[in-house]
């Protein structure tokens, strides 16, 4: 899913896209409001205002900058609060419906001088966790079909029903594919 | 047991999902916006490849770039989208190297990478030929190699070689540059003599690099800006290759000119000193050590010293990037007139170079001037 972070670079032609991006998105949602609460004819002005709005910032992109900047600051923190928000939903809505069917895993305190140690089950090695989950199949990039895969051929079909806040989860992610790693220096 | 569990999975995710709908309406604006600037930016812009698409590999030099290019590119850390040109060598600019009457080996400073191709140091005086020979991620040890490759071409010229202290110095003794293999020196034998390594280059990945390494950055700093042994080792190995550069040079029948590049910070001691307090580096880092070694490595030679930090401020940098903007490049071009005027005068005020070098800031300390030596 698409990230709803900016990009870190701020060249003029991401700030003139932002500035028109912001400028589309204002004018039809003040078009949409003016139609649904005075007359649907109202949509037009919304409309109108698009190339208004989006006019100082063809013309000086560089007043994009700090809208820019505060954009994506609410952004960052919208992200950071629905993540730990969806984390919640996961873990004490599905999670705990889940486990009211019982559990694979032996939690009871072990009889005296008896281990609990498993003999391992799935020889594929070398990665653990979401990793191993997501990389079923090497060729897909796809790392939703992996789930997918993997919950039908582990039997963990109930997973399926926390994809959906995985997928949005993912999409919160300030990291996705638009952060610079930090600490990284140019080629000189 | 698998069925119940996933039937009570499906009735609380839909509860969930309830639950998770505000974030949806909410978040809509900012996936709208985001969505939609990248749309919009990949329509203003042109086509656009990252640096890794500019080279090639090559056995003798680890990599060098694709000839004929004529392509956009951006830096992934900032700046505008530059356009790329190279010869039918792979080299920038639209002279060739026997037209040219200087000639510079560097690295992506010296390819001119963050500025159109038309900003270049060596295209925007158009009475000085400049021929740039370099590359993306070159290290002295690539730089040196190619004067030994190109140095029948070099007679009667002036041949300035830029060193960026950021990560040149450290990187002569690195046997990759990210992960890509580059030839380096260490030292050989019971001599200890230094000797250029490229034994190792293949097209392979260099297999030790992994793309979450910091780049040793604070070992680099240590080296470039400290004393210790492995700064006695970085500013060995510049003093080998600077001494086998200026024999390539003097075989050939041209004069070799240092230029030092400094790295942004080092254009002023509070934005040093908030710098390394930043990075939690030892006050004791000397920020005027590269030039101050490299003018003690040139002068018994007899080369040409020049210390970019005297020569260039903040405002000739692109802040992010850290390359020479178009105001950085035009001083770059200024300069390497001034070095060619210098060493041929054709008018009274040229022979003064004290004259010809007023409009820098103030006189580098370890500046050589032609006739000195």
């Amino acid at each position: 899913m698409f990230s709803l972070i900016l990009p870190p670079a701020r060249r003029y032609s991401i700030l003139i896209g932002f500035w028109l991006a912001l400028s589309l998105f204002a004018g039809i949602t003040l078009g949409a409001i003016l139609s649904l609460w005075a007359s649907p004819t109202l949509m037009t002005l919304g409309l109108i205002a698009v190339p208004v709005l989006a006019l100082p910032g063809l013309l000086w992109p560089q007043v994009a900058n700090l809208p820019y900047e505060v954009w994506n600051k609410l952004a960052r923190e919208f992200g950071r609060y629905s993540r730990a928000w969806l984390m919640a939903i996961c873990f004490y809505v599905i999670v705990v419906a889940v486990g009211r069917s019982g559990s694979s895993l032996r939690l009871a305190r072990p009889d005296s001088g008896q281990s609990l140690w498993v003999r391992r089950q799935d020889p594929s090695g070398a990665r653990n966790g979401f990793d191993r989950v997501v990389a079923v199949d090497e060729s897909s990039k796809s790392w939703i079909r992996n789930f997918l895969k993997w919950s039908a051929r582990s039997s963990n079909l109930w997973a399926c029903g926390v994809l959906p806040f995985l997928v949005l989860i993912s999409a919160l992610d300030p990291e996705q594919d638009n952060t610079v790693p930090k600490d990284i220096y140019t080629l000189f | 047991m698998t069925s119940i569990r996933s039937v009570l999975a499906l009735i609380a995710s839909l509860a969930g999902l309830l639950l998770a709908a505000p974030i949806v309406v909410l978040g809509l604006p900012f996936w709208a916006v985001a969505w939609l600037t990248k749309r919009i930016t990949g329509l203003l812009e042109p086509e656009i490849v990252l640096w890794d698409q500019l080279i090639r590999f090559d056995p003798t030099f680890g990599w060098k770039p694709k000839a004929n290019l004529n392509t956009h590119c951006v830096s992934e850390l900032g700046g505008e989208v530059f356009h790329v040109t190279t010869d039918s060598e792979g080299w920038p600019g639209a002279s060739t190297i026997d037209e040219s009457s200087i000639t510079v080996f560097g690295d992506s400073f010296a390819f001119g990478y963050g500025v159109n191709a038309e900003a270049l140091f060596s295209e925007v005086n158009p009475k000085l030929l400049v021929k740039a020979i370099g590359a993306p991620g070159y290290n002295m040890v690539q730089e040196v190699m190619w004067m030994d490759r190109l140095s029948s071409h070099l007679r009667g010229k002036l041949v300035v070689w830029f060193i960026y202290v950021g990560n040149d110095l450290y990187e002569n003794l690195q046997p990759n540059m990210q992960d890509y293999r580059t030839p380096f020196v260490r030292r050989a034998g019971s001599s200890g003599e230094w000797q250029i390594v490229t034994s190792h280059l293949s097209s392979s990945r260099w297999w030790p690099y992994h793309v979450n390494d910091k780049l040793r950055s604070a070992q680099r700093f240590a080296a470039i800006f400290g004393t210790s042994f492995l700064s006695e080792r970085v500013y060995s190995a510049c003093e080998f290759l600077i001494r086998k550069g200026n024999n390539i040079c003097a075989r050939a029948g041209a004069s070799l000119a240092v230029i030092t590049i400094p790295i942004i910070n080092q254009l002023s001691l509070n934005d040093w000193k908030q710098r390394m307090s930043e990075l939690g580096y030892p006050e004791s880092l000397d920020l005027n050590q590269p030039d101050r070694k490299i003018a003690e490595i040139c002068s018994p030679l007899g080369v040409r010293f020049v210390a970019g930090k005297d020569h260039l401020n903040a405002r000739h940098f692109i802040p992010a990037d850290g390359h020479w903007n178009e105001k950085g490049h035009q001083r770059i071009a200024d300069l390497l007139a001034e070095l060619h005027q210098q060493r041929h005068p054709t008018t009274r005020n040229d022979v003064n170079p004290e004259l010809r070098l007023s409009h820098a800031q103030k006189r580098p300390a370890g500046t050589f001037q032609w006739g000195t030596d």
